[in-house]
């Protein structure tokens, strides 16, 4: 993975912590893996509020660097697989227009992640017919990753851990 | 890839300030994502672990 990242801090284990710099100041972001089941962890981060002092979500930095935010969340994600290559990460974004960047993210990242296997979740997908003007709705379904496709939540791990 | 540092454990000079609600806000987003995951299993072929 080639892009633009901040350098980060592992504070222990599951946690990491670095910073967003930019004309509208530096702010501290946390990003931690909270163990959801067996082997599968969520991929959490949010942003320290300066004046409160409160990690949120849906904070906007505004610095400009939000594909060099997510390039950084994706490097400390890799980075835990790295350090525990049974476990799987589990993403999903706060909002709607979040999880689309993350599908652009991933897909943008894709041709370089080798040795990972990647699986999108797509709800009450409308898919376009031959025909352009009928919709179709499918059910809720995981399957492996493919760009150009509206997922809403992610997993990934190391594809050795796989049959 | 960025560099990794690995934070020394908190020395007497050192101390990580984690925000007010950094459990909160992270045990809600794990309950979430479980709460997603239950009701929408992933197929065992798709990541199946040996």
């Amino acid at each position: 993975m080639n892009l633009e990242c901040y350098e980060y801090d592992r504070l222990d284990e599951f946690s990491y912590r670095f910073y967003s710099e930019g004309p509208r100041g530096t702010f501290k972001l946390h990003i931690r893996f909270t163990r959801i089941r067996d082997l599968t962890y969520n991929l959490g981060f949010g942003v320290v509020d300066n004046e409160s002092e409160w990690i949120d979500d849906l904070f906007e930095v505004r610095n400009g660097d939000s594909q060099k935010i997510l390039s950084t969340v994706a490097s400390a994600a890799l980075d835990f697989l790295n350090a525990h290559p049974d476990n799987s990460i589990f993403a999903t974004g706060s909002t709607s227009s979040r999880t689309r960047l993350y599908q652009m993210g991933i897909s943008k990242v894709l041709p370089s992640l080798t040795g990972y296997v990647i699986a999108g979740c797509v709800m009450n997908k409308r898919q376009p017919e031959n025909t352009g003007q009928v919709f179709t709705r499918l059910p809720v379904e995981w399957c492996a990753f493919e760009a150009g496709v509206a997922y809403d939540a992610f997993l990934i791990c190391k594809s050795q851990v796989l049959n | 890839m960025p560099t990794v540092k690995i934070k020394k454990p908190e020395g007497e000079n050192e101390v990580e300030k984690l925000p007010l609600n950094y459990n909160e806000f992270f045990e809600k987003k794990a309950a979430e994502a479980k709460a997603f995951l239950e009701k929408h299993p992933i197929p065992e072929h798709l990541f199946q672990k040996k």
